[in-house]
């Protein structure tokens, strides 16, 4: 056993921003967002207009929106042995490819695709709504500290696709507005797609590479209240964030990279568990009021930003607020926040009441 | 041997080691009888809510696995899912459904059931359990499943899991407890 913590040593990620880390990153932190009318398919009759697609994002006949994706990170995962676990998150993969004759589980192909792309002969699809990629990377820091192994990868990746975006819209969830998470008048999300890959490894494994962070503690709690609604008071997520916290105090904590996703429900939730491990003063942001819900892929945005706010001792701007819910007027903002402290937690929250919480620390 | 269960898509549910058998008309049938049983857990089900086929074995296929196991619903359990066919028919289902009705809208109640932790949590719903629920796949390779059971297991606070492996329409349940048989008799 190792003292439970993982050292982040590689991240890579396309999301409507462009491909690359830097592109996100520059465009959160200049308060912009991605959003685009859909031309993917005809939203005509759908009550949401925009999405966060992937700029020119193209594949071949017969292969998934996710390959050219998969493709752009192959060659970080390429560089590691054959043999390194890849722990991949996603809703439902390639879903692009539901209805394509070939009678496969979508999960199954993403998977397939995924190690012949990465050049690996071990991995997984890790399934847990949207909460898949803090579930995802939680397993990797578990995997890593038992000493099953000294490198993970984790790998997230879901589309925009008619399918999502009908069944969003069915579920009265998104806004024919902007995404405006935190915000007193947010009416709801707006979708995104995004595919990324962190590389975990033990402190053995990380030596003599530049480690960005450490993700030193993570926790799964579920709900078990209802299957697409969040348990109102939060409970069940702040039992998550004190799990994952362990024996570091909540003030050590200089931000939260949180869910966010712009619908009263999540936002009311979320700022009620928050509020009561760290009262109303540590700034708070979400990546969706830029990115879009990358649904399966949001946990991998949020730790690769929460990774660039400790390096930059400062936290996004919250893109699309304009009036902060109440409660919430001291922990949100418009502006970057600057941080004081080494640590940063990332929320999860997804149907069927998955509540997954990830705690990374600067490197020192 | 590891307590669980089988459901069959004929409203069929047998329990592996107290030997079990019980045949309804259908799963609210099936639901009502295994709840009729004595030391059977008691769960929040009423005619098994908005679920589809999957949903309600996953709910018949916990209580009954925990009735074999003669296990409480401890509130740490973890709910696995597994067995590579994700949630292709009822994402088919849903997707299908919204095209045949000219693309005005999905419909919500089939669209939650497209996600293959759907039914993983509506059992820890039926069952009150707040452990980690999740889908797993690993391709071919079954070993990774039991890698994952045995993470599950270094919580010191999970005692015992739900496995939850869906094959050619048929659940099967497995109940491991800590220390005792491993997966590698079943996987």
């Amino acid at each position: 056993m190792t003292d439970g913590r993982c050292a982040v040593i590689g991240a890579e990620l396309v999301c409507a921003c462009g491909f690359g880390k830097e592109a996100c990153i520059r465009d959160l932190y200049a308060g912009k967002d991605a959003f685009s009318p859909v031309r993917r398919f005809d939203p005509g009759h759908l009550p949401a207009a925009l999405a966060a697609t992937v700029p020119g994002l193209q594949s071949e006949k017969g292969e998934s929106l996710c390959v050219p994706m998969l493709s752009f990170l192959a060659p970080m995962a390429a560089e590691l042995p054959a043999s390194t676990p890849v722990l991949m998150a996603s809703t439902v993969g390639e879903i692009d490819r539901l209805s394509d004759g070939t009678g496969r589980c979508t999960l199954n192909l993403l998977l397939e695709d995924t190690l012949r792309m990465f050049r690996k002969t071990k991995g997984r699809i890790l399934s847990a709504a949207c909460a898949s990629a803090n579930v995802a990377i939680d397993r990797a820091r578990r995997m890593i500290a038992s000493g099953m192994c000294d490198l993970v990868i984790v790998g997230a990746c879901d589309l925009v696709s008619e399918f999502a975006f009908s069944g969003f819209a069915s579920l009265g969830a998104m806004t024919a507005e902007r995404a405006r998470p935190y915000d007193r008048n947010r009416s709801g999300l707006l979708l995104g797609e995004a595919a990324g890959i962190l590389i975990l490894a033990s402190e053995r494994a990380a030596k003599g590479h530049e480690v960005s962070a450490w993700i030193t503690g993570s926790a799964i709690r579920g709900d078990a209240l209802h299957i697409t609604a969040p348990r109102p008071d939060g409970a069940e997520l702040e039992r998550a964030i004190r799990m994952a916290l362990g024996p570091l105090p909540p003030e050590e904590i200089a931000a939260v990279v949180g869910h966010g996703t712009g619908t009263r429900y999540n936002d009311e939730m979320e700022i009620r568990a928050i509020r009561r491990v760290f009262g109303d003063t540590v700034p708070l942001a979400s990546a969706k009021g830029a990115c879009g819900h990358t649904l399966g892929a949001s946990g991998m945005i949020q730790a690769i930003l929460a990774v660039e706010a400790l390096r930059r001792k400062t936290l996004f701007p919250q893109t699309g607020l304009e009036t902060p819910e109440p409660g919430a007027e001291r922990m949100v903002s418009r502006q970057p926040q600057v941080l004081n402290g080494k640590a940063a937690l990332s929320l999860n929250s997804g149907f069927g009441g998955v509540n997954a919480a990830v705690l990374l620390e600067a490197e020192s | 041997m590891i307590p669980g269960c089988t459901i069959q898509p004929d409203f069929t549910l047998r329990t592996r080691k107290r030997g079990l058998q019980l045949a309804g008309r259908d799963y609210p049938d099936l639901l009502k009888q295994l709840l009729a049983l004595e030391g059977v857990p008691k769960a929040n089900v009423q005619d098994f809510r908005r679920g589809g086929e999957k949903v309600r074995q996953a709910i018949l296929g916990s209580i009954a696995a925990l009735y074999d196991a003669a296990a409480a619903p401890e509130e740490t359990i973890p709910i696995l899912g597994c067995g590579n066919e994700g949630s292709f028919t009822e994402n088919l289902l849903y997707f299908n459904d919204y095209i045949e009705h000219g693309r005005d809208g999905g419909r919500g109640q089939l669209f939650v059931g497209t996600l293959p932790s759907t039914p993983l949590c509506e059992a820890a719903i039926a069952l009150n359990l707040h452990g980690p629920a999740f889908y797993l796949d690993p391709g071919a390779d079954s070993e990774q499943l039991r890698e994952e059971v045995e993470l599950l297991f270094a919580d010191p606070a999970v005692s015992r899991i739900l496995v939850l492996e869906y094959r050619n329409g048929e659940l099967q349940v497995f109940c491991p407890e800590r220390g005792g048989e491993d997966l590698s008799c079943v996987f």
